[in-house]
Parts: structure tokens; C-alpha cells; sequence
């Protein structure tokens, strides 16, 4: 396993700037999923880990060596993609052979076997292997995709949003499968995806991408409790954060400069009747699955969920309050104002 | 807009079952989703209603009258595939007009239903394109356009947005629903997808080996899985499933988990071997909690977060706020919401009956 870095690379297709002067250090044995946007830059810079591209300027350095120029097949980095792209005429067994057997790594038949039994038992797909590739079922076939990359033991894991073809039930179960997978091996990961579950379950650390920029790396509390911008704080949270014009808050606790106040829709405090301290809300809909509530404040729409289900209906009164100590501050240009 | 009725409907294929003991009414102007694995029998139910397969025994009524013998073009019925099959020599309109086409319509009110029809889905700027070159939602939509303009008396739909990825499949669910709420349309629609589900039905009936396990509203199929099948199925993470020690006796007010005394709402019946169900969400970290155990994971999701915590009865999957700090390994002890505990007769898989559930969100009681 290795450590990767990105020094300050860029890389342009004709006249867009896919990524912008980009640094990143992953630790070796770290799990970190670049999020955002579609166009923000997380394929091109898996490639650019996988020197599937060429940087137009910076370096790549994997386990702490230059490795800007060398050919992709002599990284030691195996990629995952969403098209689980398997030999339809082979059966899972050679699938999972398939990369051990190239000439250049000339691993003898018995090796071969051996490692292939192991990733078939880490994967479950033991009762499996005799089977032809195109009889398994999508989740299966990314799970011979992952297990391909395995058997390798490469240095890196580069996977480009593996999951997202599946369906929700399949997803999860391979998403707590690569999280033990990770926790059992010790791999260096790099996983771009725009599923928001998937992040914060999976990751040691989040890296947001912005037009090509890394706008913030933490960890998923950290990005999640802590953004640096409206952009990234609206990246992650389902129901999203609240997005509010400061003129509905007291002028004398928002900050100078301030053109938003967010908050969190379950830090927003749904009073028992009675209580003092709430301002007076109607409730315009109220989703109980979700514990789900969506008020008027003067004509700005607000989203607040409660922990347990409570009993709202339409047009009723209820009293809420926006604690000072949730509220996150941003300029007209999305930095957050620190308070 | 019609209603369903389904009546005593099996299906055989040779030696293979696809459909057993099936009765379902589907009422008029509804939206009922099909819900369960694969190889449950939900498409062979809807094949069956739209008249593409025949049932080997059972009634199908469509609107109180007997259609089982009739073939699928005598129905009236418009069905959706997962793969929209379009002519993509053929522009957007003309996809759209074929099947009014087809039926001699007047070619002025062949426009204006076409108009209509791609006025609701928002697809007026493409009727001149050919659908060759069209996004994937673009081309479901003219799909939907093609059942719309039949104005038929009921809409089938097999996993039609199977094909999408998954924000645009949320984003098409909520087009859907919309849709439905304009047009009132009775529509059974077939996922094994449980989010499209809940999202969308009036009424879920979820399917397992070809038999119907649960039919009801959402909330009731989430709250009070009738199987341990569909509290499986349903949620995510799933609901909790723990051994109780002891057979139960019919009147029981508690029972015990691995020595850990349970609260549970009066129990009508006697079993055996009993399961007590609990959803993570109802899971409470309580120090005094009677049963013990030892953190083992946690899913951090932002608002909020899941705890796995191991027990002698076994893993407890916790759904708690994201406050709440507890690192692998620290100790927990829990306790669960009483009028939320169920309890399933292990053999059978089925829920025992309880005392007055109150179901606080809608004043539905269930026993």
C-alpha cells in the first residue's frame, strides 16, 4: 500500500479547465472520496492518479516517488469503474485470474489459484466462480470487478462511482462490504462518487471539488459540521441545509457581510406548545416517513426534521427556534464568516 | 379511470409457480406499486392484468367487468416498459401520435392530445426531434407521452425508470407522482426498488415467491411489517430482528431477550418461538437499557448517524442524532420505544397480533 500526492497539477481540454491547480495528500491506507458536481474534476483526477492523463502542470507522486511520466501499467494502481467491464466468454474463476496471468507478471498457476480462492472467500462469491461472467447479477458482476482488482494487490484503488449502477438495496450491502474490505486490508482508496451516503459512511476524509478546485478536506464530521462554503455545505445533508436571508434573523447576532444564514434542518428546535423562545411558523407540509417538516416563515420556506414522528397538519401553528450556536454565516461570494 | 380487482390468480409456468393465491383490489384513480425481489411475481401479475400472459386460474376485473379472456388490446390499458421502445426515425410527435394513429383518431384531435400530453411532461421544445439523439429522461418521457395520449383506463408500468441512475431516477419519481396527481390515472407500477416505492405509492403490495405478503399505505407496511420478510425488505437499514428467550403467551406484556426484560404492547396470541422486531429508529441508547452490549461500527450520515452494537441477542443496528459520540468498543446499554416493539412468530414469519397500536401519525390503529 502507498501514499498519493497531487502537487499543484492542472489539466485542460481545449478551453476547459477540468482541474485547477490541485494538491492533495492521501495517506497510506486512507480512504478518501472526492465529491461534487458532475464537471467538477473527481474523474479526471482519479485518471490523473492512473496516468490515464497526462497533468499539464504539477506532479503525481505515489508511495513518495515521482511518478508523473511513468507509463500507467508500471503504477501499480488498479481502477474500478461504474461499467463493470467483464470477459463475458470466461468463467468468474478466470475473470479473476485474468490479471494475474498476463505475461509481465508471470505468477505460477499454483499462486494463481490461491489468490483467487482468497478474494472469492473476502467477496463471497466462493460457490460462484465456476459460473459464466454473464450469468451473475449486476451486483455480483461488480464484485468480480472489485475482486479483479484485488487479486492484484495493487498499491492504490482508484474506483470511479463503482456502485451507482446498482440498485439501492445492492448498493448497500456492497457499500458495507467495501468499508470491511478496506478496514480488513488496509488499502489506499480514492473513490469519486456524487451519492452523499456513500461519502460519509465510507470515508476517512471528504475531499469537495469545485470547478476543478479541492475547496475542503476532512473528515465527514468535520465537512459536514464544519464547511468552509456554501457550496460545500449544501453538498452534503439530506434534506439539504436551510439557506436563509439574514433579514429574518436579529440584526445584532448576524455578523457584518453576511448575505446567508444556513442551518441544519434537524438543528432546528420544533417547540412543545407553550414554549416561550419560539418564533410562530405554519406548517406547509409534513412528511411523517421522514419526520420531515416544511414551514413558512414569512414567505421563506423552511425545512426542519424532528427525531421521533410527531403529529402536524397543514396550516397549524407551531414554534420553532433557530439556535445561535447552529447557524453558519456566508458572504455574497459563499466563504463562510467565522463566528 | 377504472379500478382493478384481482381474484384467487395463479400462475404456473410448467412446474414453476411465478403467482399464487393472489387477491388485490386496486381502486379507482390509485397509484399501487408492486413491490419485491426479483423472481417474486410481480411482473408476471402485471403481465397478467395487462392481459400479455393468462392466468391458469383466477379472475381479472377491470372496472367490475370480467376482461381474464380478454387480449391485451381489448383492455384498454396502456403499458410502459423499462426499455421505451421508440422509432427513432420518427420525431418526438409523430412517437407520440402513433398509437392515436393506429386507431384512425381525427388528425386535429390527434394534435391537440399530443399537445396536451407534451405540454404536462414538459417536452413541448422537442416534438419537431427525432428520438435518436435524445437524454435517457427525455426519451422516458416520450414513452410516457405515447401511454398518455390514449387516454386509457389504466397505466402499467414494469420498472420504468430501472435504466436511470440514481439521482435522476429520484428526480423522475417526483415527475411521476406529480403526473399522477394531474391525471388521476389508476396506475400499477411494478419496482424492486424500495425509495421509488415510497416515494410514489398511494398503496404498496409487497411480493415475496409469488405471493402477496402485505398490501397497505406506506407508513402502515413501514411501521408494522405484517412479515419478518418485509421488515427485512423495507428500510434501510432494516428493522431489527432479536430471539425472544421464551414462548410467548397469549395477554403477555413483556418478554425477555437474552435475560434483558422487553416492555412490549399486549400480545393477542401464543407462540413458540418468537423474533421481537424493532426499527434502528426506535432503538434508544439508554443507559439503564436492559440489554447490554458493546459498540461496533457507526455509519455517520450527517444529520444523523447508525450504531452497530453488539448484544448476546445479537447485532442491534441504532439510528441516533449526530451528537451522540460513541466510539468502537464503548459500552451501550438500550432500550426500545414499547408502542413500536412487534412481535413475529419465528416458524410462521408472521407478526402476532397485539393490543391497540395506535399509530401516532395518522390515528390508524392496528392489532
Amino acid at each position: 500500500m502507498a501514499e498519493v500526492q497531487l502537487q499543484n497539477v492542472s489539466k485542460r481540454f481545449g478551453l476547459t479547465v477540468a482541474v485547477d491547480d490541485l494538491s492533495i495528500d492521501i495517506k497510506d491506507g486512507e480512504f478518501v472520496v472526492l465529491l461534487g458536481p458532475s464537471g467538477a474534476g473527481k474523474t479526471t483526477t482519479l485518471r490523473l492518479i492512473a496516468g490515464l492523463e497526462r497533468p499539464d502542470a504539477g506532479d503525481v507522486l505515489i508511495d513518495g516517488k515521482l511518478a508523473t511520466n511513468v507509463h500507467p501499467s508500471d503504477r501499480d494502481v488498479a481502477f474500478i469503474f461504474q461499467q463493470y467491464s467483464l470477459y463475458p466468454h470466461l468463467t468468474v474463476f478466470d475473470n479473476l485470474a485474468f490479471p494475474l496471468r498476463s505475461p509481465r507478471r508471470r505468477t505460477s498457476e499454483a499462486e494463481v489459484r490461491m489468490r483467487v480462492q482468497t478474494v472469492a472467500a473476502m467477496l463471497h462469491m466462493e460457490s460462484k466462480l465456476n459460473n459464466m461472467a454473464t450469468h451473475l447479477s449486476g451486483g455480483e458482476m461488480q464484485r468480480v470487478a472489485i475482486g479483479r482488482a484485488l487479486v492484484r494487490e495493487p498499491r492504490v484503488f482508484l474506483m470511479d462511482e463503482p456502485l451507482s449502477s446498482l440498485d439501492a438495496k445492492l448498493r448497500e450491502e456492497l457499500r458495507i462490504e467495501l468499508k470491511r474490505l478496506h478496514k480488513s486490508i488496509g488499502a489506499t482508496i480514492v473513490y469519486v462518487t456524487h451519492d452523499q451516503v456513500e461519502a460519509t459512511t465510507l470515508a476517512d476524509r471528504i475531499g469537495i471539488l469545485e470547478h476543478g478546485h479541492l475547496v475542503q478536506l476532512g473528515t465527514p464530521r468535520e465537512v459536514y459540521g464544519n464547511p468552509v462554503c456554501v457550496n460545500a455545505a449544501r453538498r452534503l445533508g439530506s434534506p439539504p441545509i436551510n439557506l436563509l436571508p439574514p433579514s429574518l434573523f436579529d440584526s445584532a447576532v448576524v455578523p457584518e457581510g453576511t448575505a446567508t444564514v444556513a442551518i441544519r434542518p434537524e438543528d432546528i428546535v420544533v417547540a412543545e406548545a407553550g414554549e416561550r423562545n419560539a418564533m410562530d411558523v405554519k406548517v406547509l407540509e409534513y412528511s411523517p416517513l421522514r419526520h420531515l417538516l416544511i414551514l413558512d416563515r414569512n414567505g421563506t420556506a423552511v425545512v426542519a426534521t424532528t427525531v421521533t414522528e410527531r403529529n402536524f397538519s397543514a396550516g397549524q401553528s407551531v414554534g420553532v427556534s433557530l439556535p445561535a450556536r447552529s447557524l453558519l454565516y456566508f458572504r455574497a461570494d459563499g466563504r463562510r464568516i467565522p463566528t | 379511470m377504472s379500478a382493478i380487482t384481482l381474484v384467487n390468480l395463479h400462475k404456473r409456468f410448467g412446474d414453476f409457480t411465478a403467482v399464487r393465491n393472489t387477491d388485490l383490489v386496486v381502486g379507482a384513480g390509485r397509484f399501487v406499486v408492486l413491490l419485491g425481489p426479483s423472481g417474486c411475481g410481480k411482473t408476471t401479475t402485471l403481465r397478467m392484468i395487462a392481459g400479455l400472459e393468462l392466468p391458469t386460474s383466477g379472475q381479472i376485473l377491470i372496472d367490475g367487468e370480467d376482461v381474464t379472456a380478454l387480449r391485451a388490446r381489448q383492455r384498454d390499458i396502456a403499458f410502459v416498459f423499462q426499455m421505451f421502445a421508440l422509432y427513432p426515425h420518427m420525431t418526438v410527435r409523430n412517437n407520440i401520435a402513433f398509437p392515436l394513429k393506429n386507431e384512425h383518431v381525427p388528425r386535429r384531435e390527434i394534435t391537440a392530445r399530443v399537445d396536451a400530453a407534451a405540454r404536462m411532461l414538459r417536452i413541448e421544445g422537442i416534438l419537431d426531434r427525432k428520438t435518436g439523439g435524445l437524454s435517457g429522461g427525455d426519451r422516458q418521457r416520450v414513452a410516457l407521452g405515447r401511454a398518455i395520449v390514449r387516454q386509457p383506463k389504466a397505466f402499467l408500468m414494469d420498472e420504468p425508470l430501472g435504466t436511470l441512475d440514481a439521482d435522476f431516477r429520484e428526480l423522475m419519481c417526483l415527475e411521476l407522482r406529480k403526473l399522477h396527481d394531474q391525471l388521476n390515472a389508476t396506475t400499477v407500477y411494478v419496482t424492486h426498488d424500495q425509495s421509488e416505492a415510497m416515494a410514489m405509492a398511494d398503496d404498496i403490495v409487497v411480493m415475496n415467491q409469488g405471493e402477496v405478503l402485505q398490501a397497505g399505505a406506506p407508513h402502515e407496511i413501514y411501521h408494522f411489517p405484517a412479515t419478518v420478510f418485509v421488515g427485512n425488505f423495507i428500510g434501510s437499514p432494516p428493522m431489527n430482528f432479536l430471539p425472544v428467550d421464551a414462548p410467548v403467551a397469549a395477554g403477555a406484556t413483556q418478554v425477555q431477550v437474552h435475560g434483558a426484560t422487553i416492555a412490549v404492547p399486549h400480545c393477542n396470541a401464543a407462540a413458540d418461538r418468537v423474533l421481537l422486531g424493532i426499527r434502528p429508529e426506535h432503538v434508544v441508547i439508554d443507559e439503564q437499557g436492559a440489554l447490554r452490549g458493546k459498540v461496533i461500527a457507526d455509519e455517520f450520515l450527517g444529520s444523523h448517524q447508525v450504531l452497530m452494537i453488539e448484544t448476546a441477542a445479537g447485532v442491534v443496528r441504532a439510528r441516533v442524532g449526530k451528537e451522540v459520540r460513541l466510539a468502537a468498543g464503548a459500552p451501550a446499554g438500550l432500550s426500545f420505544r414499547k408502542e413500536r416493539t412487534l412481535l413475529y412468530d419465528a416458524v410462521s414469519g408472521r407478526r402476532l397480533p397485539a393490543g391497540v397500536l395506535v399509530d401516532a401519525e395518522t390515528g390508524d390503529v392496528h392489532g
